[in-house]
């Protein structure tokens, strides 16, 4: 019912879809898997309309949808679900509902100003319908509830019925399950499967691989814009392509090199009990977590994270997409509060602290993507690392000392940092990191978007500061890569952390390849 | 006779270019439209017209310190606007930033109703009315005087965001404002800067187009639209394109006033205005696809 | 359930209570100059409903409603004064005029994403009718006006008492909310705020953004056209300064104030807006600046808007005196 041909879609310089082929049969359950950033919810938008392809074909039933519109393809029988969810806040579930009932109603405008019997009839069969779309599903309870009141996984499922409520031949899903909690993802195995058994297919993106491996029939794997495998989960699952999207390849050759005592530091308190504090007083912790829980709206991301670092350690943080490395990250480093916890630094408080304040005390942040400051020259950007220092004589030193590490960027000094290449803007990032003297520098994705020689490169670079005595909390999807070069790692699955030990040891845990991809 | 208009027209413009700096300041940095920055112009050339002819007790002082008083207080309700109608609105929504800006209109118009009547007061001129003559054409000193002093005022703008610590962290908070607060940045104070530096640039438009307009409370709307028109024509954010949209602007608004006809003068404005937004919404030096304003 | 029966009498009875309420002060006072306050209020009121209609239920902001009315004020006088039309003919086709005014202004606004350029496409539009009241002499009589513009006629009597303009002008008001109402409660006034709430889920569910803004837009500009229309022939003198930005900045603080996406907060803020100023009389000179203090105020502390502000009170108050006794609860939904 669905064909795709050859469908590119080009973002500037960036092919997030690189010339894919789909075939979905009717009836079917396809699963859409990939790392981040492989260009899943881009191809939903194409299919659905809401973006342009670049060249290539879509047929849907026959018909050449290449160029429809969003909302004409709605009409037309393709509904979805979007990534973060996007009800209509302000109305009712049964508004949200019946305003895509109404889908193929014409707006009958006189008629519904003058009210006459027989649009008041037509409405009421919309409501009608909404209210049998909302009983399908098993929400009827919440008809008059505003939508931004529900729990996150009804609000999920909310917006799957008003999907639903077009009447739709076609249903992509778009991360489904992300943010629910394992009886809401039961149900909504339960759901998609009751809705494919109504005669609707279903394409599902899902970060969740059991769930994912259960519901699908064909598993459709992109990485990089490209689709790279397709078949059976079982086939999917063992394809070594596969395993390297998802969990990296390679490593810092210097490995072996690294003899990193395997003792378990003890530092790591998965329980979040605190473990002897007795024996080691606290203020020989750089770092310590305590009970962590962060939201986004209303989806609880971490999970009662506990967790300490000593001075001079060089942790990896490792988990799929999702898995909520990143808002660890920003939760200590003051971008965002945490619900409940706290985070002591050097034995002081500094919860919900605004970036700034934590900037002060040398706990120093390099965000995901970098964060380049694209139309400051080089020097400026590594200038403003050093905002807060008024020491210009060692201010000066340390740029030297950066442009040491980086002699790349004493070349492009005057270049403006949006025109670097991913891997220079990368070690600029750090490099401006150095620049504000930290104790503790917590890195985010630094391999991302980066070629295996040059995420060496990085790494190694890392590395050397680490021996210099700096305190690192590496995050990373490219497990392999991470796991290489630091001493200890904790792994992140969906919120909590499920595993810790010593580097070397991870790296081939097979608990480690199941926290990726399920199984 | 056509060089004539465009050099009246490029005097005009650099005052209508300092306008377009100020909106493009606040909107790159702050992410935010003060739609009081016409009456910020207004309330800076009646505080420069008093302090130059003396109120009460104190005395008159000679222009150079009445531009200073008059620029400093601009900055300071701009202060006041941002840390009242902006900051507490933020989390509201775009509608309310928008009221309450124009209530600060409104109040600082009937202030100065208030305070100077609402008639209007003549600004001295400070410079020779005597036009000079170059060759054939005609040349009011007071326009080169007005294109010297917003050149002036660029410049210093210019050496003020790219040579120092606080202009480049207004830079920086500009680019992307997460990032910056890592750097140490904080937001209030960058954002209140921003408002403030916007708000000596309007406030010195103000004064440099007194002398050749009546001082009233009512002179600020039409510079403000006039402003946001040289923005958008430039790139609405974008600090070069302010510049280049405002000069293109009074130029193009003189040749047409001087050629076909003054009564639509007015007009002209709003006519670029609405074809830019909806032909080339990213303006002539805006980065296309850039953030949506 | 109790809920959408509150709900339902905010949106259906309300709006009607406080008209009822309005209508009844000539049993009070005469006063010709309350009259006249409060026959302003209720121009003002049809401007709310249109100014809500595309800012408060389809999120798009228009600032340049007093073009419409002017478009609409302009159409009607010079009907009537060049081509001796009845005020019931003109009436409509000013609205129609509007109406098509509004198309002009919502297509190119369909390009435009983001607040910002709303607020200046939407000004710029306002500005051009201006310009054009002021300079095309000809037609418009330039910045002198029209006068003379007739008083319309209910068979052989003719209005132009107060009294009777406020008469008139609430029974217009309540026929505009009765079909205000019907048509937010409509699929396209909830397509309307689907749009406002997310345009991209909107589109995801079917709803064509173009097609629903600009009939947005419309709606908006018919019902300024119309209570420019009743205001021309009010005063019976209009000039091109009676149509400024001030006009259109005062439709956008009357939802603000009285409350966005909200009919009877758009009563409300409508007739608020005509009284407010005449409470601040008393304050002789200082009565604009505290005016613009109090928009100020509103704005930064009522996110609400005064209706449900009022609304929440009397909950409460109902809460602490009538809590046990839920019958009076039944009688008032």
């Amino acid at each position: 019912m669905l064909r795709v041909q050859n469908l590119t879609k080009r973002f500037g310089g960036l092919v997030a879809v690189d010339n894919i082929d789909l075939h979905v049969r009717e009836g079917e359950i396809r699963g859409l898997i990939g790392p981040n950033g492989s260009g899943k919810t881009t191809f939903f938008n194409l299919i659905s309309g809401f973006d342009r392809a670049t060249s290539g074909k879509i047929e849907f039933m026959g018909s050449d949808i290449t160029a429809g519109s969003a909302h004409g393809l709605a009409r037309k029988g393709i509904a979805r679900t979007f990534q973060h969810i996007d009800l209509f806040k302000g109305m009712t579930v049964l508004e949200n509902v019946t305003a895509a009932a109404q889908c193929h109603a014409r707006p009958r405008f006189w008629s519904s100003l003058l009210g006459t019997p027989s649009v008041r009839k037509e409405d009421q069969a919309l409501r009608n319908l909404a209210m049998e779309q909302l009983e399908f599903v098993g929400i009827a309870d919440h008809a008059d509830d505003l939508a931004s009141s529900l729990p996150y996984g009804l609000q999920r499922i909310v917006e799957i019925t008003r999907a639903l409520a077009t009447r739709p031949a076609l249903l992509l899903l778009d991360e489904p399950a992300a943010g629910m909690n394992p009886t809401e993802k039961q149900d909504l195995v339960e759901l998609v499967r009751r809705i494919n058994a109504s005669g609707v297919t279903v394409i599902i993106i899902e970060h969740d691989m059991r769930l994912v491996m259960g519901l699908a029939e064909t598993i459709t794997v992109l990485d990089s814009g490209s689709k790279i495998c397709e078949g059976l989960p079982a086939e999917v699952q063992g394809n070594p392509r596969v395993i390297e999207s998802y969990l990296g390849s390679g490593g810092v050759g210097k490995k072996q090199t690294h003899a990193y005592a395997a003792e378990p530091s003890g530092a790591l308190d998965v329980s979040g009990a605190s473990q002897n504090p007795a024996a080691k007083g606290q203020d020989s912790f750089i770092l310590s977590v305590d009970s962590l829980n962060s939201y986004y709206g209303n989806v609880r991301v971490l999970k009662d994270i506990s967790f300490k670092m000593r001075e001079g350690e060089f942790t990896a943080l490792i988990g799929a997409n999702g898995a909520g490395k990143t808002t660890l990250l920003r939760t200590i480093s003051g971008m965002m509060s945490p619900r409940s916890g706290r985070v002591l630094y050097k034995g002081e408080d500094i919860t919900g602290l605004s970036s700034d304040r934590i900037v002060a005390r040398n706990l120093i942040y390099v965000p995901e993507g970098r964060g380049v400051f694209p139309a400051l020259s080089v020097q400026e950007n590594l200038m403003m690392g050093a905002f807060r220092r008024s020491d210009k004589e060692a201010i000066k030193e340390d740029l030297e000392y950066v442009f040491g590490l980086f002699p790349r960027l004493k070349d492009r000094r005057n270049q403006k940092g949006g025109s670097l290449s991913g891997g220079e803007q990368q070690m600029l990032a750090i490099g401006r990191a150095v620049m504000s003297r930290p104790r503790l520098l917590l890195l985010d994705e630094p391999s991302m978007g980066l070629a295996p020689k040059l995420v060496d490169e990085v790494l190694e670079t890392v590395m050397n500061l680490h021996d210099e005595g700096l305190t690192i909390l590496l995050v990373e999807q490219n497990a392999r890569a991470a796991l290489s070069v630091a001493e200890r790692g904790f792994v992140l699955e969906v919120g909590s952390l499920v595993h810790e030990g010593p580097a070397a040891q991870l790296c081939d845990d097979p608990a480690v390849k199941a926290a990726y991809l399920g199984g | 006779m056509i060089i004539q208009l465009i050099i009246s027209g490029l005097a005009i413009g650099s005052v209508y270019s300092l306008v377009a700096l100020a909106h493009s300041l606040i909107w790159s940095g702050v992410r935010a439209v003060n739609f009081a920055q016409g009456e910020v112009f207004m309330a800076a050339a009646f505080v420069a017209l008093t302090a130059l002819s003396g109120a009460g007790r104190l005395p008159a002082l000679p222009f150079g310190a009445a531009v200073l008083v008059g620029v400093v207080a601009a900055s300071l309700i701009g202060l006041v606007i941002y840390n009242v109608a902006i900051r507490t609105t933020s989390k509201k929504g775009f509608l309310y930033a928008l009221g309450a800006c124009i209530g600060f209109s409104t109040l600082l118009q009937s202030s100065a109703i208030l305070i100077w009547g609402s008639t209007g007061e003549q600004f001295p001129a400070q410079i020779s009315m005597v036009p000079l003559r170059v060759g054939s054409i005609f040349i009011a000193p007071q326009d080169l005087f007005i294109m010297g002093i917003s050149l002036t005022a660029m410049i210093i703008l210019y050496f003020f965001l790219s040579k120092t610590r606080l202009g480049t962290a207004m830079r920086a908070a500009a680019q992307n404002r997460e990032v910056a607060g890592l750097m140490g940045i904080s937001h209030r104070l960058t954002d209140s800067l921003t408002f403030m530096v916007a708000s000596c640039l309007a406030g010195l438009a103000g004064i440099l187009l007194a002398p050749k307009f009546f001082v009233t409370p009512q002179m600020g709307s039409m510079i403000s639209s006039k402003g946001f028109t040289a923005a958008v024509l430039g790139g609405f954010g974008s600090i070069p394109g302010a510049v280049l949209g405002g000069l293109l602007l009074g130029v193009l608004e003189n040749i047409s006033a001087g050629l076909i006809s003054s009564s639509y003068k007015d007009a002209i404005s709003f006519l670029i205005m609405v074809l830019i937004i909806m032909f080339k919404p990213e303006g002539l030096l805006g980065v296309k696809g850039g953030r949506k304003a | 359930m109790k809920a959408r029966h509150h709900e339902n009498f905010i949106t259906h009875v309300l709006p009607f209570i406080l008209i009822g309420v309005i209508a009844l002060v000539p049993l009070l006072t005469r006063d010709p100059y309350l009259m006249h306050i409060l026959v302003l209020g209720g121009i003002y009121v049809i401007l709310a409903i249109g100014m809500n209609i595309i800012t408060g239920y389809c999120g798009q902001i228009n600032l340049g409603m007093a073009g419409f009315f002017a478009v609409g004020a302009y159409t009607s006088a010079l009907l009537t004064t060049r081509l001796s039309l009845s005020f019931w003919l003109a009436l409509p086709t000013s609205a129609l005029v509007a109406g098509v005014a509004g198309v002009l202004v919502g297509v190119p606004a369909l390009k435009v994403r983001g607040g910002v350029y709303l607020v200046l496409i939407t000004t710029s539009f306002a500005g051009i009718v201006q310009v054009i009241l002021n300079q095309w002499v000809s037609l418009t009589k330039g910045p002198m006006g029209i006068v003379g513009i007739p008083a319309p006629a209910i068979g052989n009597v003719l209005i132009y008492e107060r009294i009777h303009w406020f008469y008139l002008t609430y029974a217009i008001v309540a026929v505009i909310v009765f079909l205000a109402i019907r048509l937010v409660g409509s699929r396209i006034g909830r397509s309307f705020v689907a749009l406002r709430e997310s345009e991209t889920s909107a589109q995801s569910i079917g709803i064509s953004p173009a097609f629903y803004k600009v009939l947005a837009f419309v709606c908006s500009a018919v019902l300024a056209g119309i209570a420019g229309s009743i205001y021309a022939h009010y005063m019976t003198t209009i000039s091109p300064d009676a149509f400024g930005f001030n006009l259109s900045v005062l439709a956008l603080i009357m939802i603000v104030v009285g409350g966005i996406g909200s009919i009877p907060g758009s009563i409300v803020g409508g007739v608020a807006l005509a009284l407010f100023p005449e409470w601040l009389r008393a304050l002789g000179p200082y009565q604009s600046v505290a005016y613009a203090a109090g928009i100020i105020l509103a704005v930064v502390f009522l996110p609400k808007g005064l209706l449900m502000m009022g609304v929440d009170a009397v909950q409460l108050i109902r809460k602490w005196f009538l809590a046990p006794d839920e019958t009076s609860e039944k009688e008032v939904s």
